[in-house]
């Protein structure tokens, strides 16, 4: 079932293409916004770095779409076992050079493999998945679906990124649920989970204690975590209904709102565009997320179908919690938003997630 | 119609449920963020937009510069310095000991003050720490030019009080010093703040009102990683253009500081100088006032300090010695009172000769003591023969003086010493000025319990009139009765500030310029003036009592005085003798003078304290004034005539 290039374009789902490019687009602005100073004629090298990562990304984009998604899966427990190694010998290379686990080099490029990880592990499990099928309500099966998960999110935590860790836990939730696996297995599972919280408590970093605390009360650390959420709720709410304007954002111009280009960067895009534009953001990630979930629906296989259960479930998650932290509802976790934060490796891995539904889309109509 | 869903129909029906489930969740997720959305930026976006705007503007209060201090003459006697303060903020230095150890190169401090310091403020890293202040101009240069090697390391300004003079006209000027509360709770409703400047005594606390200016403020549009930097403009006024960063700062309001008023003081630095240098080691005050107006022209108080001490960082050892010193160096001797010594015969004399108790020609022969059932000595012990009041003030016979005391009685001698302006305020306008005090009959019937001491004696008579007794006078008050034996018999009031030149215009301050009483009898006071003269000119039949102040040229007349500090039966001929007695029991010496221009005659009080004899000590001292004096005016007097002879 070799398709052609003109059958792929003729399944291309342009709802999810359109939104996602014009997130990007949107992404692109703001981290302009956030790196550039007026008044100083600063400017910082986020945004070109961003739009380079966004031309790579559209090439990552556009093989995830050419080549079929089974033929990919072939080659995913490898994939994912050389992602293991690759954390592995991160750690151990880390713990030589002082803290920085999270990044390697490649060719000049700073590359952040526990972005990858997602991908791989989504692709490992989603295989996984389709081979057992109906088997998943048994329990060994359910702990080896549970274990491919597990490990590498037990490598991230310990890098220490808290974030990524808790992205891989949605997505082994949100895909057993979607696989059927049985309610009273998630439950024990869940369970489980929480009453592990304490040695999970004890094994996290002070800042990411207070982190967690300062969510509960702001008055904890009134200069560190609860500072950023603070501004970001300043820079949120001085927003109004249409914003300050493009580069004319006070907290984001001024440096008061913390990780800016990073995890706090739709707090800069509030600020400048107001009610108007964050509503604007929200129902282009909502009509995404929706066009995929359509998307998984519609895959004329169950592999494709879990692909897709996956990578809105890594989508979804990150957005919302992002979202909700901007504004106050949330913990700062340190995950970045998808589409717009500044970061080449999450860039990447959410331009070829997008690839992927594409592709799973265009070939449930090619026959 | 798909081979996988006919397959497995049920399974499929299973999965879109479950979808279901997760539209629903997605669909929740954005509900409660849109609600949320619109409750921050509607609902509370007014009040998030102040809270931004709190965030990036900020008022920063700009300290007026405090009004500068000239002579009479136009040179300045207190201005204002920058100083430089060394300061570095961790969070812009990546090695912070590196750039530390690089900053030392120039300027010494404590490395591991700071790095405490820094330890200590880790979740504030954009706080400036302070590293050195009062850093030199060329120390400041040199780290200004090193910036991009020192990164954190920033330069700041402030205005400094400068007194040029240093320890010279201390207490005229006075110092300044940090508000304290009772000042702070008087002051607050004037914009005084804790950490102000104000003046605390001389001058600098005198005209603390027009000198201090008027603070503005500046607001500005910050950076939440940088602090504006306040910087001194040529004129010295603080303003602010970048912060730590070296951001230039949007300026949003401004309402710039005005400079404190220019105060122009009586005072001739030139005179003020020759005098500090002449009183040498003594300890006491020299006074040059203008007898006709009462401008004071010099004002020595010694021992001194440098005021600069309490306005300079690093200067605290010196500080705290000044405040604690036994000896009292910030005490103004020339407002204190002592026994005015025979320089009271002046106002004795006139008394006599006004009241009629005694002639010109009326004659007292002093055989070194008088009898009157106690014996009173001379201080000459062979006695001084016949006197006449010119020859007796030229001397200084106490013989004489003893006589016309018991002659005028101690009520008259009270009212013309009250007359001479003894024992009230001079109205100088300093603080701390000590009334003196002249004794009276109705002072001790109320001040003595035991009958027999409530009775005024002859005896105490005899001792208030050579000027010892209960009398007290300050050397301002003698400055003032001298003046009005050249002035024509004005009791003028002296005073210090010239004018005050503000923002709104130029003010005279001294309005008093009417005298407040005139010593009308001429003749009278034409012999007092002779006495003085012959004190310093007389060498036959003998020396005056001044004899070593005459100058060639300059027309000195004067007063001598040696108060008794204690009823010392030996009197201190010699050095050596003098150095045999402890110190606090010296006599004080004093020397009431003038320079008897007949347009501008000038008078000269120099007191010297703990001295011994007056001829030793005050009397050298005031010949030398009054000799820097004439030099300092005759280049004036020069021109002067040229010009009138060439127009």
């Amino acid at each position: 079932m070799k398709a052609t290039l003109r059958q792929l374009f003729r399944g291309i789902d342009y709802v999810a293409f359109l939104c996602a490019s014009m997130l990007i687009v949107i992404g692109l602005l703001t981290v302009f916004s956030s790196s550039y100073r007026s008044g100083i004629d600063e400017f910082r090298p986020y945004f070109s770095r961003q739009l380079m990562w966004a031309l790579l990304g559209t090439v990552g984009m556009a093989a995830a779409i050419i080549i079929d998604y089974r033929f990919m899966a072939r080659f995913s427990y490898y994939a994912y076992g050389a992602m293991l190694v690759l954390l592995l010998i991160l750690l151990i290379e880390g713990k030589e050079v002082k803290g920085a686990q999270r990044w390697i080099s490649l060719f000049g490029f700073q590359l952040q493999p526990s972005e990858f990880v997602k991908v791989t592990t989504l692709f490992a499990l989603a295989r996984y998945l389709d081979a057992v099928r109906e088997r998943i309500r048994e329990p060994r099966f359910l702990m080896v679906a549970l274990a491919i998960a597990g490990a590498p999110c037990g490598l991230i935590v310990i890098q220490p990124d808290l974030g990524t860790g808790l992205v891989l836990v949605a997505l082994i939730g949100g895909m057993l649920f979607a696989a059927n696996a049985k309610p009273s297995h998630m439950a024990t599972l869940a369970g489980c989970g929480i009453a592990m919280m304490p040695i999970f408590w004890k094994s996290l970093k002070t800042y990411q204690k207070y982190r967690l605390l300062s969510f509960i009360n702001p008055d904890i650390d009134p200069l560190g975590s609860s500072y950023q959420i603070i501004q970001s709720k300043i820079a949120v709410g001085a927003g109004g209904l249409v914003g300050k304007g493009w580069l004319g954002g006070t907290q984001s111009q001024l440096n008061f709102l913390p990780e800016q280009h990073s995890d706090f960067i739709f707090s800069v895009f509030a600020e400048e565009w107001g009610f108007v534009g964050s509503l604007i953001v929200a129902l282009l990630y909502a009509g995404l997320l929706f066009q995929a979930l359509k998307i998984a629906q519609s895959s004329r296989d169950f592999l494709g179908s879990m692909l897709a259960v996956g990578i809105i479930t890594v989508v979804s998650f990150q957005v919302l919690i992002n979202l909700l932290m901007t504004v106050g509802l949330m913990p700062v976790t340190g995950i970045p938003l998808p589409f717009m934060s500044y970061g080449g490796s999450n860039l990447l891995t959410m331009m070829a997630c997008v690839g992927l539904l594409l592709n799973i889309k265009t070939r449930s109509h090619i026959f | 119609m798909r081979l996988y869903l006919k397959a497995k129909y049920r399974e499929r029906i299973k999965f879109d449920e479950k979808l279901r489930v997760f539209s629903l969740a997605i669909a929740l997720g954005f509900t409660i963020f849109s609600l949320r959305l619109a409750h921050l930026q509607l609902i509370s976006g007014g009040e998030y937009k102040r809270l931004s705007d709190k965030n990036r503007i900020r008022l920063l209060p700009l300290k007026a510069p405090r009004g500068l201090i000239y002579d009479c003459n136009g040179n300045l006697l207190v201005d204002n310095r920058p100083s430089f303060t060394v300061s570095i903020t961790p969070a812009e230095s990546p090695n912070l000991p590196a750039t530390l150890a690089k900053l030392r190169s120039f300027v010494d401090f404590d490395k591991n003050r700071i790095i405490e310091q820094a330890r200590a403020s880790r979740y504030a890293p954009f706080k400036q720490i302070t590293v050195l202040r009062d850093v030199s101009i060329e120390q400041a240069a040199q780290i200004e030019e090193c910036s991009l090697e020192l990164p954190g390391v920033v330069i700041t300004a402030e205005p400094c009080r400068r007194f040029p003079l240093g320890r010279y006209a201390a207490h005229a000027l006075g110092y300044l010093g940090e508000i304290n509360g009772d000042e702070l709770e008087r002051m607050s409703d004037q914009g005084y703040d804790m950490g102000d400047y104000v003046g605390k005594a001389g001058i600098e606390l005198v005209a603390e009102k027009p000198l201090r200016g008027k603070d503005g403020h500046m607001q500005v549009q910050v950076y939440a990683d940088g602090y504006p930097q306040v910087e001194l403009d040529p004129t010295g006024s603080p303003r602010v253009r970048i912060d730590t960063a070296g951001r230039s700062l949007l300026t949003l309001g401004e309402d710039p500081p005005n400079m404190g008023s220019i105060v122009r003081l009586t005072l001739d630095s030139t005179i003020q100088q020759i005098a500090e240098t002449e009183m040498g080691e003594h300890a006491g005050a020299v006074i040059v006032m203008d007898a006709n107006t009462g401008a004071i022209r010099t004002m020595v108080s010694r021992p001194s300090f440098d005021p600069n001490a309490f306005v300079s960082f690093g200067r605290d050892d010196e500080r705290i010695e000044i405040l604690t010193s036994p000896i009292h160096p910030l005490i103004n001797r020339s407002l204190q009172a002592f026994p005015p010594g025979s320089t009271f015969k002046v106002i004795m004399a006139y008394a006599g000769l006004s009241e009629g108790v005694i002639t010109p020609e009326t004659r007292f022969v002093c055989t070194g003591s008088l009898n009157i059932g106690r014996s009173f000595r001379c201080w000459k012990d062979h006695g001084h023969g016949s006197m006449n009041v010119v020859s007796a003030l030229a001397y200084s016979c106490d013989v004489f003086f003893y006589n016309l005391g018991l002659r005028l009685g101690i009520d008259r001698i009270e009212k013309y010493a009250r007359m001479f302006g003894l024992g009230e305020s001079t109205r100088v306008g300093l603080p701390g000025e000590m009334r003196g005090f002249v004794p009276s009959r109705a002072w001790k019937a109320k001040m003595f319990k035991n009958p027999s001491e409530k009775k005024w004696y002859n005896g105490e008579t005899v001792n208030v009139s050579v000027g010892q007794g209960y009398l007290l006078v300050t050397p301002f008050q003698l400055a003032r009765a001298v003046a009005t034996v050249v002035n024509g018999g004005k009791l003028i009031t002296p005073y210090l500030i010239e004018s005050i030149e503000g923002p709104e215009g130029f003010e005279m301050v001294h309005a008093q310029k009417t005298p407040r009483a005139t010593l009308g009898n001429i003749k009278a006071m034409a012999s007092v003036k002779e006495g003085m003269r012959q004190a310093v000119e007389s060498r036959q039949p003998l020396y005056g009592t001044a004899w070593r102040a005459k100058k060639e040229g300059v027309p000195l007349i004067g007063k001598t005085g040696t108060a008794q500090v204690a009823r010392f039966k030996v009197r201190a001929e010699t050095k050596a003798q003098l150095e045999k007695i402890p110190y606090e029991l010296r006599d004080h010496a004093w020397f009431a003078a003038a320079l008897d221009y007949p347009l501008e005659p000038v008078v000269i009080v120099v007191f010297c304290e703990h001295s011994g004899h007056a001829s030793e000590s005050a009397v050298i001292v005031a010949g030398k004034i009054a000799e820097g004096i004439m030099k300092s005016r005759q280049p004036v007097q020069a021109a002067a005539t040229t010009e009138g002879t060439s127009t």
